[in-house]
């Protein structure tokens, strides 16, 4: 069965990229525009792992960090930033929300993203 | 913000307002360049390649761009540690990250090579986006054909280093050089360096320069120009 990868994006066209990308390395993705539809694919798929862009529309991807730290089962889920804010966050303070990686979107090529998740679900 | 005239100081609110701008054009930009780098690794022709390529050296540029405005509203707020650095390994960094942006213009980038090693204190990081700004802004104004030569150079009356970016393209006018002179000396400022050029960059290049207790400055030559930062020698060699 292959790995369930949950991609937080607002972005569409990103989404659609990613997804691709991520499809084609052979990994299993659902998409949710914002942190209300991330909490409700969480539930239904149980991902293996999360992909989350920070700024999103409506509630933050912080806000979602602290909604998933704040269940047992939704709390060992790898978490992989995907961000443009990048520079402006640190691995060091988002590990206690569990972040694994942060991924640059602005400097990122197409196969870091499957590469980060790789490095936190094998 | 008015900073084509280059005759105003830049407000906080204008930072700010060209700092939330800068971060809205960061997610387009770097879709357009997820997708042209997705396109590109797919089967393209060899001339849809190429421009593939240029969509993606060009969003770059632009997403550097972005980058420095964000962190240019960030210095007052944040404190940036300076170290004893080699200037030629930043430099070496430069050449290797922008040298397909300069062929693919037509033009070259390439390090003026030192028999001596020079040690200057500095943020690794806001010295790396000075000199890419320079390199940048040469890259826009030199002639095609024409190599672009980072130079490092050890001033000893003053104790500092200067690293230059020397392009050859036409000279600057008279008019714009006095300009540009008065401006540097009164940084922070936009900084009208040459003609279509906003100044926004060098004006960012002059915050990152007083941060690390540097400046910025330019030498005029008959075929092109020379934008330099000077900052401070490390006494660690000396003390070996």
């Amino acid at each position: 069965m292959s790995t369930k990868v949950l991609l937080v994006e607002d972005d569409l066209w990103l989404a659609e990229l990613e997804s691709s990308i991520l499809e084609k390395a052979g990994y299993s993705v659902n998409v949710a525009a914002h942190a209300t539809a991330a909490i409700e694919a969480v539930d239904r798929i149980q991902p293996d792992v999360i992909i989350l862009d920070l700024l999103l529309t409506g509630s933050t991807g912080f806000a979602l960090l602290h909604e998933l730290q704040s269940y047992g089962d939704t709390q060992v889920i790898p978490v992989i930033i995907c961000t443009n804010a990048a520079e402006q966050v640190s691995l060091k303070d988002l590990a206690q929300y569990g972040v694994k990686r942060i991924v640059d979107k602005s400097v990122m090529v197409p196969s870091d993203l499957v590469a980060a998740v790789r490095s936190v679900t094998e | 913000m008015n900073v084509s005239e280059g005759t105003h100081d830049v407000s906080q609110f204008e930072m700010t307002s060209l700092t939330a701008a800068a971060h809205e054009l960061k997610a387009p930009l770097a879709l357009m360049r997820q997708l042209a780098l997705q396109l590109e690794s797919g089967d393209a022709t060899e001339e849809q390649r190429r421009m593939l390529q240029k969509i993606t050296l060009t969003s770059e540029r632009a997403l550097r761009l972005t980058s420095d405005i964000t962190r240019s509203s960030r210095l007052e707020d944040a404190l940036f540690e300076v170290e004893p650095l080699n200037p030629e390994q930043i430099c070496r960094d430069i050449v290797a990250e922008l040298g397909p942006l300069f062929v693919a213009h037509g033009r070259s980038l390439a390090l003026t090579q030192r028999t001596h090693p020079l040690l200057l204190v500095a943020n690794r990081e806001l010295l790396r986006r000075i000199l890419m700004n320079f390199s940048d802004n040469a890259l826009h104004y030199s002639e095609p054909g024409t190599a672009v030569a980072l130079q490092i150079q050890a001033l000893r009356k003053s104790g500092r280093i200067r690293i230059g970016v020397r392009d050859h393209g036409p000279a600057l006018s008279a008019d714009m050089w006095q300009s540009l002179q008065k401006r540097l000396a009164k940084s922070p400022q936009a900084l009208h360096a040459r003609p279509q050029s906003s100044g926004l960059g060098l004006y960012i290049a002059s915050q990152f320069a007083t941060a690390m207790n540097g400046s910025i400055g330019a030498v005029r030559h008959r075929d092109g120009a020379t934008f330099y930062v000077e900052l401070d020698a490390s006494r660690q060699l000396s003390l070996l």
